[in-house]
């Protein structure tokens, strides 16, 4: 070891006066945009949370809703979406607080649990709305294939021929339904995975040190 | 944020940048990454600025947020995946006293560091700091007794590598 110790003597005597900043670089640099995780994270957990929830602007709620009144399911639909806004809202309000937790001078081991625990706000956002759409669907699809009267409403609103087989429609929407929820949790998994890969990595050997 | 605290931080951060040059060095391996990082830690270190209330010493709370930011929240541009050009960034000992051997040595030391992960980095920076290991322990996060035997297994880590 004494090969170490003879250098922290050089290390200390380290000069970078030849890559001094300047006070007017430093000045420069105080406007200067941050490319930090945290406003990464920041930003992608705000398009999640729009994401989730834009899908009613993509739809006609009005057509969607009358369909709802004519099979039956328009109470279930309206206490279920009151039901999911409170909850969204709920996780919003955790996410918030959990980022403003977030402090650069806490220490390193802190810093990255609170980044972890904002991030698992989020998560947990997007499986409660997967799990809550699979749940809705479930009930919908079901409530609407046993009803012959709903299947015709449903060819109807969905531009499909009332002579389409039925069994094969019933195939059809829960594949779609399936592979819709696939794709987002394949999305969310993958940005999940590139955007904390290094952060778990470290968080995992601090865990570790301390195990 | 006043003008005056402007001034006061830009002064601070001027009379001890070397050791957010030091964090840089150890984090990235060209000049380039190690203009970006130090851009990053600057940012970082304004931001938190306001809040610092002195309880600390402004060096100890510098190598806090200049870790934290190098561990945690830098993104490592393009240019330090592409280049792993070492003697891109040249540094020099301030004394005249130290040989080419030493230099060299220090030369080989760095490209030891540059094999440990992100925490051990941050670690034996800190060690080679000669900082106490309560301090170490408080800026990493971890109790003191696990930071003595971490440092003392990166140590020989570093040893093994530096003499093969």
């Amino acid at each position: 070891m004494d090969d170490l110790d003879k250098l922290k003597g050089a290390w200390k005597k380290q000069d970078y006066s030849k890559h001094k900043v300047s006070s007017n670089e430093i000045y420069k640099m105080l406007h200067a945009k941050s490319s930090s995780y945290v406003k990464w994270i920041f930003y992608i957990s705000i398009a999640e949370f729009v994401l989730m929830n834009s899908i009613m602007f993509f739809r006609d709620m009005d057509k969607d809703m009358a369909f709802y009144k004519k099979i039956g399911l328009y109470g279930f639909i309206s206490v279920s979406s009151y039901a999911t806004f409170a909850v969204v809202i709920g996780f919003i309000y955790a996410f918030y607080k959990n980022y403003r937790s977030i402090k650069v001078d806490s220490n390193a081991k802190l810093l990255m649990a609170n980044i972890l625990k904002t991030r698992k706000t989020v998560k947990y956002y997007i499986y409660f709305n997967v799990g809550a759409m699979t749940i809705l669907m479930g009930i919908m699809f079901y409530y609407i294939f046993s009803n012959p009267n709903s299947i015709a409403l449903y060819k109807e609103i969905s531009n499909i021929p009332q002579d389409f087989d039925s069994n094969t429609f019933l195939i059809f929407v829960v594949v779609f339904t399936a592979a819709l929820i696939g794709v987002v949790l394949l999305i969310y998994r993958v940005i999940y995975g590139i955007l904390l890969r290094r952060l778990n990595r470290n968080y995992k050997e601090l865990e570790q040190l301390e195990s | 944020m006043t003008q005056a605290l402007e001034q006061q931080f830009v002064q601070q951060l001027e009379e001890n940048q070397n050791i957010v040059h030091k964090v840089c060095r150890v984090y990235t391996t060209n000049s380039d990454a190690h203009k970006d990082l130090f851009q990053e830690i600057t940012i970082q270190l304004w931001k938190a600025y306001p809040k610092f209330r002195g309880e600390a010493k402004f060096s100890t709370w510098m190598y806090r947020v200049a870790l934290n930011t190098a561990i945690t929240l830098y993104r490592k541009s393009k240019r330090q995946i592409k280049t792993n050009d070492i003697s891109d960034f040249h540094y020099k000992l301030e004394s005249e006293e130290y040989d080419g051997e030493i230099e060299e040595q220090m030369k080989l030391l760095y490209q030891a560091i540059h094999q440990l992960s992100d925490v051990e980095k941050a670690l034996i920076l800190l060690y080679l700091e000669d900082k106490p290991y309560k301090e170490i322990a408080e800026t990493i996060g971890i109790t003191e007794v696990n930071a003595r035997v971490k440092v003392n297994r990166i140590k020989t880590k570093l040893k093994t590598i530096l003499n093969p």
